[in-house]
């Protein structure tokens, strides 16, 4: 499969400021060698995001991307017990994998919001050697507090059978990662289906066809989809009329504020899934780590430090949001095929189906290896099932039933143009007609990225003032600067004149692949124009970071 | 997952008890030591849950006195039974008494003893039991020690009873889940495995399960026990850690040693809450945590453990039981937890063999 080791340009820069500091949260594991990331913050090969070597007063923890608010914390951890606690950041989803796989050995432990899914796949099981539970955090939904009074939620918590009919009937407007790139969006869908099937106990797979519908009418209302929480948060954060509220966890939501007020922070009554944040000792550790894992532990599970924790929001033993009494937990299904069932149900039947514009540079500089590699890229969001076992995140980010995959071919002009719709009836027929595409791509002139832009965002404009009830995005590849054709400024301008115009342009984020020698800065702010985000990739990682992509889309 | 430790620790934890067996004896406090000669040194593997136990210091310190150190690895007592190479070993110490006939078996050994026992206890929630009491599946002793009745617990599983459904629920505990117990997993954990024995003798009509037709009858319920969970921990002190930590709205009962809660309640800080219950079902399994010589010199440590009081009241400071339990009440009434003295109703576990097919029919059902 393809490397994991991507994030956000933006992200990237955010780290490297910060990654010199003690206890510094960097981004992106590595898996293996020659997979190592290239983005600014980790400088190509010699990348700091792989950990060193194991030291008696070093724990290397590979965390989910929700802990950075923990760091300062930490810092007080490193002063009392002489070990440094260095996280490195990833998805919850993509780092149990990696567990998994036996590609953590760089790391001496994980601190993931949840185990559960670690657990469900091969391998998981065996590479954990011991666990503690450090605080906890409900999944829960932060609502605008004027919705949640229109909606009776003020003073009390809703079913999830009332979620469900405001999101259908438009009441409810939310954000929501995509459970299958992000731990929030994943326990958000388990907690709903398992609540919804009205079973009282465990998800099973048969009940997931029958959750189906009213998990369609819940998705109605997603409005806002992302790849990680923070990204649906500084969305949500830069444009709060856009959405009424927000899926996520109950530490992530209690910051947040809608309208001048604080989010009204609600757990479904009839229950939902607590991610424990267990601090995880790997198999692989050495006799000193396991030392310092151990002091690191008993110093968080203190009750000073469980009442710092507490103030982040999490709950602890000495306090945090309310007592642990008003939230009923529901069961975590115990078998992979029902997890798989139910995430494959949800890409290619249930969610709102997406329009992708895929906007990709062929210029004379892509020619030899790096067209190899874009098409070896594309052509992987071709396979509908990634093996026997299906690992999740592989077949399930290929391109799905019911989307609409457009292609905008450019140099310094645009080469080709076309739309494949993948047929429910005939997925493979439609995911075949993509590849034939990706193979026919040919690297030859220069490099109009702007005109390129616009000619994908008049697609893409036309299908969101068409079908407003669909995820319309633009994937914008390069591999190089702007030689030819209008400027950024231009593009800009552009842009504004179509918001003024009342466009629905406000609604289609691009998502930018910088490869090569693409501009990583002005790429960023095409990103940040259009409410998207820049991804950097590096050699041989560029099916990864389409498949982050697929995450957003 | 914790109890899931690995080699290396139970190696470490050999290094801490010979590096302060040698301290003692630098330090000249080992008179005891010296009195009785040479000192003998045991080798044992033994269920995780009496790691505690050996690692006291105090527990160290009485056994170094009678000529004794003792260095143990931990394993599962499921692996013990069957997988665990035994040679170089001087004892094994799993916990559960058909783990021990099995390794009898397999060594030819003939020195079985249980120094100490633990039987399986509910721990819940002062509204949950209530709420139970209220609907005829828990009642309060003479003594006021809470007792849950496994049957009218299994019928309301089997009816697929919700706490909301209850008598009772609006103003005690209205959660929208079955009513269902929270175990281990019963392909790794021997607490699930007396939870499954326990289940198995009231649903085959209150006698020891034998035959294949009684093991077919059980079968189906025993399944939805496990499998209903959803997902369950690997070790056992992992529910019972969600049970301190995350209240009745997660874990409204969870199935444990008695060990565990008195031990929890004895220690300098527990975790437990103001509302925390121990019931008892019945009938109850008394986990045996049961003692194989491998060796001659090992029957003196089955000995001790079970005769020398000082090392018997350190078990009951574990929460382990020894003789009659009279020690144990004793010391979990210091840290107020009332424990049911004398256990009248409690089911025998089936054989070795009838309780690993049970289990393996059970895991076969969890698939992939």
């Amino acid at each position: 499969m393809g490397g994991t080791t991507r994030r956000g340009v933006l992200t990237c820069l955010a780290a490297a400021s910060t990654g010199a500091l003690l206890a510094g949260c960097t981004s992106g594991p590595a898996r293996g060698s020659g997979q190592a990331p290239a983005g600014p913050a980790t400088g190509g090969s010699a990348a700091p995001a792989v950990p060193a070597g194991p030291r008696a007063d070093v724990l290397r923890v590979l965390a989910g991307s929700e802990l950075r608010d923990v760091e300062p914390v930490l810092a007080g951890v490193a002063e009392r017990t002489g070990v440094r606690v260095e996280l490195t950041c990833t998805g919850t989803v993509e780092g149990a994998q990696l567990v998994a796989d036996g590609g953590a050995t760089g790391y001496d432990a994980t601190w993931f919001p949840s185990n559960d899914h670690l657990a469900l796949l091969d391998g998981g099981r065996a590479a954990v050697a011991r666990s503690e539970d450090v605080m906890s955090s409900p999944v829960a939904l932060g609502v605008a507090r004027a919705t949640a009074v229109e909606l009776g939620w003020a003073g009390r918590s809703p079913t999830w059978a009332e979620v469900v009919d405001a999101a259908d009937d438009g009441r409810l407007r939310y954000g929501m990662t995509s459970p299958v790139s992000s731990n929030s969006g994943f326990a958000t869908l388990v907690s709903a289906a398992t609540a919804l099937s009205g079973t009282g106990t465990v998800l099973a797979e048969e009940d997931v066809a029958a959750v189906a519908g009213q998990l369609r009418r819940l998705a109605r209302g997603h409005e806002l989809t992302a790849g990680s929480t923070g990204f649906l948060v500084e969305r949500f954060t830069a444009d709060p009329a856009d959405v009424n509220a927000l899926f996520g966890y109950e530490s992530v939501l209690r910051p947040l504020r809608a309208g001048g007020e604080p989010l009204v922070v609600l757990t479904p009554s009839d229950g939902t899934l607590t991610a424990e944040y267990p601090l995880t000792l790997l198999r692989s550790a050495g006799e000193e780590q396991q030392r310092a894992y151990d002091a690191v532990v008993a110093d968080l599970l203190s009750e000073p430090v469980q009442r710092e924790l507490a103030a982040t929001g999490r709950r602890t033993g000495t306090g945090g949001p309310a007592g642990s009494g008003d939230v009923y937990e529901l069961p975590f299904p115990n078998r992979r095929s029902t997890v798989r069932a139910l995430l494959s149900a949800w890409q290619s039947e249930i969610k709102k189906p997406s329009d992708v514009v895929l906007t990709v540079d062929t210029s004379g500089s892509m020619e030899g290896e790096r067209l190899v590699q874009l098409q070896a890229a594309l052509t992987a969001l071709t396979v509908p099932d990634g093996g026997p076992d299906g690992t999740a995140g592989e077949g399930l980010l290929a391109f799905q039933p019911r989307e609409n995959v457009h292609h905008v071919e450019f140099a310094d002009t645009v080469k080709s143009r076309g739309t494949t719709a993948v047929d429910p009836a005939d997925p493979a027929g439609s995911l075949a007609r993509i590849r034939e595409w990706a193979a026919s791509l040919r690297a030859e002139g220069g490099t109009a990225i702007h005109d390129a832009l616009r000619v994908a965002y008049e697609q893409a404009l036309a299908v969101a003032e068409a079908a407003p009830d669909r995820f319309v995005s633009v994937t914008l590849f390069t591999d190089g600067e702007n030689t030819d054709g209008s400027t950024a400024a231009d593009f800009r301008a552009w842009y504004g004149q179509q918001v003024a115009a009342g466009r629905p342009i406000t609604s289609v984020p691009t998502f930018v692949v910088v490869f090569g020698e693409a501009d990583p800065t002005e790429m960023a702010q095409v990103a940040a124009l259009t409410g998207g985000e820049a991804f950097a990739a590096g050699a041989g990682d560029l099916a990864g970071v389409f498949e982050e992509i697929r995450g957003y889309q | 997952m914790r109890k899931l430790v690995g080699a290396a620790l139970a190696v470490l934890l050999v290094v801490a008890v010979a590096a302060l067996f040698v301290l003692d004896r630098r330090s000249g406090s080992a008179d005891a030591a010296a009195g009785a000669g040479a000192v003998t040194t045991l080798r044992g593997v033994i269920g995780s849950e009496k790691e505690d136990f050996f690692a006291d210091p105090r527990v160290r310190g009485a056994l170094a006195e009678q000529g004794l150190a003792v260095e143990v690895d931990t394993a599962g007592s499921r692996q013990i039974a069957t997988d665990v190479d035994l040679d170089g070993y001087d004892f094994a110490f799993p916990s559960s008494a058909p783990a021990a006939q099995r390794i009898a078996e397999r060594t030819g050994a003939t020195e079985v003893s249980s120094p100490f026992w633990s039987p399986m206890v509910v721990a819940t929630h002062e509204p949950v039991v209530q709420l139970l009491a209220r609907n005829g599946a828990a009642s309060q002793d003479a003594d006021g020690v809470w007792h849950l009745d496994l049957a009218a617990y299994l019928r309301m599983v089997r009816e697929g009873v919700r706490w909301e459904d209850l008598e009772g629920a609006r103003e005690l505990y209205g959660s929208p889940r079955a009513v269902l117990i929270t175990s281990t997993d019963v392909r790794t954990s021997n607490s699930a495995a007396m939870y499954l024995a326990g289940a198995a003798w009231v649903l085959n009509g209150g006698g020891v399960v034998t035959t294949r037709e009684q093991q077919e009858a059980v079968l189906p319920q025993l399944t939805h026990l496990f499998l209903a969970q959803g997902f369950s921990a690997a070790s056992s002190d992992e529910p019972f850690d969600d049970y301190l930590s995350q209240g009745a709205g997660a874990v409204p009962l969870v199935m444990a040693y008695e060990a565990q809660f008195v031990g929890e309640a004895a220690r300098g800080t527990s975790r437990l809450g103001a509302d925390a219950v121990l019931a008892y079902p019945d009938p109850t399994v008394a986990s045996k945590h049961t003692l194989v010589a491998l060796d001659p010199g090992a029957e003196r440590l089955a000995e001790l453990l079970a005769t020398d009081p000082e090392l018997t009241a350190l078990a009951a400071e574990h929460g382990f039981r020894t003789g009659d339990g009279s020690v144990l009440a004793r010391i979990a009434a210091q840290h107020g937890v009332g424990v049911q003295r004398s256990l009248t109703d409690v089911a025998d576990p089936p054989s070795f063999e009838v309780l690993e097919a049970l289990i393996d029919a059970v895991a076969a059902a969890h698939g992939g």
